[in-house]
């Protein structure tokens, strides 16, 4: 199962469906196409189309995958209500497979979709530099730590030599 | 996003290819004659699975030239 990523900002608002009167939306009324074959026979003269190809070829190209076009597509055909939305999930892979088929044959670059990601357990470049971080972090605080008794020890040997250093300073009793 | 397209596409159960079948004699006297006709009636997700199988098979067949 694909797994969201991030927090769904974008969901409607409790209640949101309430405020329109019922049956004043188009998905809300009886669907124009009812059947899978009737709303191929509306989606397919549409996608091979010259001049929605055009379009359909520049978004291929642009690395949106396709499953993500037919669902945009299907999704706008609900909310048209040119049929309900179990028709357009069922009719789902014909479009992306008739949509691959038209890339290939016109040798267009696309991204199915529909292969599962295998770079996606790889860590991303911000959890690397964040690890880099904490490292170099703990590093830091370990060689503090052993910085620590050489210098009280630096800081002994001054002492005393300043205790012996002086002109006029007592002599080492064990020095005679 | 949760995407359907995905899950349409890798949830679809391909049909399988059917073995031709062996022709068996239809003649009065040969053994296990089939009376019963084949009325098997697709579901929508079996008919679903052959369109997309059929559009597969002749991109594949694109591909391979």
């Amino acid at each position: 199962m694909v797994e969201t990523v991030g927090p769904m900002l974008d969901a409607p608002i409790a209640g949101q469906s309430l405020t329109a009167e019922v049956g004043n939306r188009p998905w809300q009324n009886p669907p124009q196409y009812s059947t899978v074959e009737e709303a191929l026979e509306y989606y397919i003269p549409r996608i091979t189309n010259p001049d929605m190809l055009n379009n359909l070829f520049d978004v291929m190209e642009s690395g949106i995958p396709l499953t993500t076009i037919a669902n945009a597509m299907q999704t706008a055909g609900a909310m048209e209500g040119k049929h309900t939305l179990d028709v357009g999930i069922l009719i789902l892979p014909i479009l992306i497979e008739t949509m691959a088929y038209l890339a290939d044959e016109s040798d267009i670059e696309y991204d199915a979709g529909s292969s599962v990601d295998m770079k996606k357990d790889t860590p991303t470049d911000a959890s690397i530099a964040r690890a880099i971080n904490k490292v170099r972090k703990r590093q830091g605080e370990e060689t503090k730590e052993e910085m620590l008794p050489e210098e009280n020890m630096v800081e002994e040997l001054n002492t005393e030599e300043e205790l012996t250093g002086g002109l006029m300073s007592r002599r080492a009793t064990n020095g005679i | 996003m949760y995407n359907v397209g995905f899950q349409a596409m890798n949830n679809l159960a391909m049909p399988k290819e059917k073995q031709p079948k062996k022709e068996q004699s239809t003649g009065l006297l040969a053994r296990n004659v089939n009376n019963t006709p084949n009325t098997e009636e697709e579901d929508v997700r079996q008919r679903v699975a052959r369109y997309t199988n059929e559009i597969r098979k002749a991109r594949m067949e694109l591909k391979n030239g």
